[in-house]
């Protein structure tokens, strides 16, 4: 299935945290209707489904939504040292479960889990399979994420990364979108960029 | 940015904007075509890249205009039975740019194929309220055989994404939806 890309991008340290994008195809009307893929690299590996083309700023939005979730409250129901699979199941639970009854020993609101939630969240079809939640403390954050019938995987980064990368990819993926869909003529000298 | 953009493209839709004065942002109350209150926090965009804001909002509306244009005056790519339709009209509206239609060209090999029945289910879908941020949309409907429908888009024009688990569709939409549908069963 080959693709036209018209730009593509890699924001963030592939060997612990960062988002790649492609715009592909003709320049759609609007900057934000660029089609292209998204993806996610965790510690080298590769989160999402790089092979799928939907509108880029449909997941670009929900990550940054989540990159907007406060998760550091010291009131927070899910503190940095929940077990990881717990953390997973409480969260998808919270906003996808069907059962009344939370699993493991969790009593409260189930929406003040949902908030943690970082995929699938409403990223569409790139992250469609992949579950994933953010927990923040005061230094450290933890990436907790697994793809549907796998084992459970988590990365601990210095805190603010994710805030901090999503919001570089989005300028970014503006910063082209924009120029690209301003400019027809540049289509087909393949943009690439990596920071 | 992000308000000033949804403002802009959905003028019919804004009945009041309420400073919260919390800091993060405003509430947006929306009109009877979305019935949702929408909040519009936490705007974390401060910079622009490429484009001032008046230029985005430009450019957005420009495409609509040439959309309608090349149609004599009506976007050829969407119709307005789409969810936002069906909540009082003015709302979020239908269109099949073609990656899941194998009769177009912008077809991409190994998407759902496209539903017969994707617009109609459109119809009665609802969209996923209270997005923070952004420009995109979200809705979810559900057909006539009970399966789950998710729309995505941009600037309130949504597409089919794919037909989708029921414990795949956020809990309080699936609810709503199953609902309906025994309704409509039942009727």
């Amino acid at each position: 299935m080959r693709q036209k890309v018209a730009f593509s991008s890699r924001i963030g340290d592939r060997w612990t945290f960062a988002i790649e994008f492609e715009g592909v195809g003709n320049p759609p009307k609007a900057w934000n209707e660029w089609w292209g893929s998204l993806w996610l690299w965790i510690d080298g590996h590769v989160v999402g489904c790089p092979s799928e083309i939907e509108m880029v700023m449909t997941g670009l939005d929900s990550l940054v939504e989540s990159a907007q979730q406060t998760r550091a409250d010291l009131s927070s129901p899910l503190q940095l040292s929940v077990p990881a699979g717990e953390a997973l199941d409480l969260v998808m639970w919270a906003r996808y479960g069907s059962d009344d009854r939370a699993p493991g020993n969790f009593v409260g609101d189930p929406s003040t889990l949902t908030g943690y939630e970082v995929l699938p969240r409403l990223t569409g079809p790139f992250f469609d399979g992949w579950e994933a939640v953010l927990i923040e403390a005061a230094q450290e954050e933890r990436f907790i994420f697994r793809q549907e019938g796998a084992e459970v995987r988590e990365a601990l980064w210095p805190a603010g990364t994710f805030r901090s990368v999503v919001q570089r990819a989005l300028d970014d993926f503006k910063g082209f979108a924009v120029a690209e869909a301003g400019s027809e003529s540049k289509i087909g000298h393949h943009r690439a960029q990596r920071q | 940015m992000e308000i000033a953009t949804y403002i802009a493209t959905h003028p019919e839709e804004v009945q009041a904007v309420e400073p919260e004065c919390s800091g993060r942002g405003k509430r947006v109350a929306l009109g009877s075509s979305c019935g949702w209150a929408l909040y519009l926090g936490a705007m974390l965009h401060p910079a622009t890249v490429g484009q001032s804001d008046k230029d985005e909002r430009a450019a957005m509306q420009q495409a609509q205009h040439e959309r309608e244009q090349e149609n004599g005056g009506v976007n050829p790519q969407v119709s307005t039975s789409g969810a936002g339709a069906s909540k009082g009209g003015g709302g979020l509206r239908y269109d099949n740019p073609g990656p899941h239609d194998r009769t177009t060209s912008n077809f991409a090999p190994g998407k759902t194929p496209l539903p017969s029945d994707a617009q109609a289910v459109f119809g009665t879908a609802i969209e996923v309220p209270g997005r923070a941020c952004g420009t995109g949309q979200v809705a979810y409907g559900i057909n006539e055989k009970g399966q789950f429908y998710r729309y995505m888009g941009q600037n309130g024009v949504l597409h089919y994404s794919v037909t989708i688990a029921s414990n795949k569709v956020p809990k309080d939409i699936r609810k709503q939806l199953q609902d309906a549908f025994k309704q409509r069963q039942s009727q």
